[in-house]
């Protein structure tokens, strides 16, 4: 960069020469950009091996203690989304049920989540693996990527569909680099997600019924984190092996 | 090849045969030439979208620059 800037004050001070002088202006542009340029940043592939190794052990953990009720992606005071799967069979809910005096109800009147959505609030406690909220029982997973959401911006559900999309995607895309690229449209309550070439094998069985595929999960952690409010993952569905569709709802 | 690297590499290749196009076209004008760069430069940050480091002073620079450039050609025009 320095030796660009000095080849352009040569040439255009010393020796009058416009393309010369351009030339080194060009080698400060280029040397600059490799100088903020990562040195070494992690290889996408590798981000994705970890992923996925952290969805084998949720996946154990759901099979073992038999969660098959989808489960609630909701964003915490600290930055971070923890997964709030409901440990009842039953889908039925209590709106504003509070069995347990000592637990909080399904929703605040503040909008931190919907009433009658089954939601769990925002501060809904964290007692251990399986935590009491309005007199249902949660287990409480910390997803694939939950940390990675710290460094999203919270916007409370202030920002338009495009924000999401930027936040989405540079969780899905940039972060974990887990698919191509991706586009969201949100619609009410309802959140689509059309990823392109997703890359992760991982999310089958229980775990993609409980908390989504891979693509899916992060997607609904960075919605929950931008929009500040519960978030579940309502269906996926894979078009032509390239494209996968995932339905999100904002709880 | 990471998209870091290659975006670096198409930068680099784009004003490599900016100025070699340019001067053999005998131009004589900085600012086409800051321009181009500054073209060049932010197609590369759409179409790669490159990690940066920390802000992205080189954008910041070109676009001033060509701010000032386009600035200068309004005036030249409006007031001769």
């Amino acid at each position: 960069m320095a030796f660009g800037a000095a080849v352009a004050a040569f040439f255009w001070f010393i020796m009058d020469n416009v393309p010369l002088t351009a030339l080194g202006i060009g080698m400060a542009v280029v040397g600059s950009s490799l100088a903020i340029t990562p040195l070494s940043p992690v290889p996408s592939a590798t981000v994705r091996r970890m992923l996925e190794g952290s969805l084998l052990n949720i996946e154990a953990l759901l099979e073992e203690l038999g969660a098959s009720t989808k489960g609630y992606y909701v964003p915490k005071a600290d930055g971070s989304v923890q997964v709030y799967v409901p440990m009842d069979k039953g889908s039925a809910v209590n709106a504003g049920s509070n069995s347990n005096g000592n637990d909080d109800g399904n929703a605040d009147a503040k909008g931190n989540s919907n009433p009658g959505s089954g939601a769990p609030p925002l501060d809904a406690p964290v007692d251990g693996l399986i935590t009491k909220v309005g007199g249902r029982q949660f287990l409480v997973i910390f997803p694939p990527a939950s940390a990675l959401m710290k460094n999203l911006p919270s916007d409370d559900g202030e920002a338009g569909a495009a924000d999401l999309e930027g936040a989405i995607s540079e969780a899905v895309v940039e972060e974990a680099g887990l698919a191509d690229s991706l586009r969201v449209t949100e619609s009410g309550q309802s959140v689509i997600v059309e990823i392109s070439s997703p890359k992760s094998k991982a999310g089958a069985g229980r775990v993609r019924h409980v908390m989504g595929s891979l693509e899916a999960g992060i997607a609904a952690a960075a919605a929950a984190k931008a929009r500040g409010r519960a978030v579940r993952v309502e269906s996926e569905e894979d078009v032509k092996g390239r494209k996968r569709n995932v339905a999100l709802a904002l709880c | 090849m990471d998209k870091n690297s290659l975006s670096n590499l198409a930068l680099a290749s784009f004003v490599a045969v900016t100025v070699w196009a340019l001067a053999a076209l005998k131009e004589a004008r900085i600012d086409v030439y800051i321009s181009m760069f500054t073209l060049e430069y932010f197609v590369c940050l759409a179409v790669f979208r490159p990690r940066r480091r920390f802000f992205d002073l080189p954008a910041a620079a070109l676009f001033g620059a060509f701010a000032i450039i386009v600035s200068l050609r309004v005036i030249e025009v409006l007031y001769g």
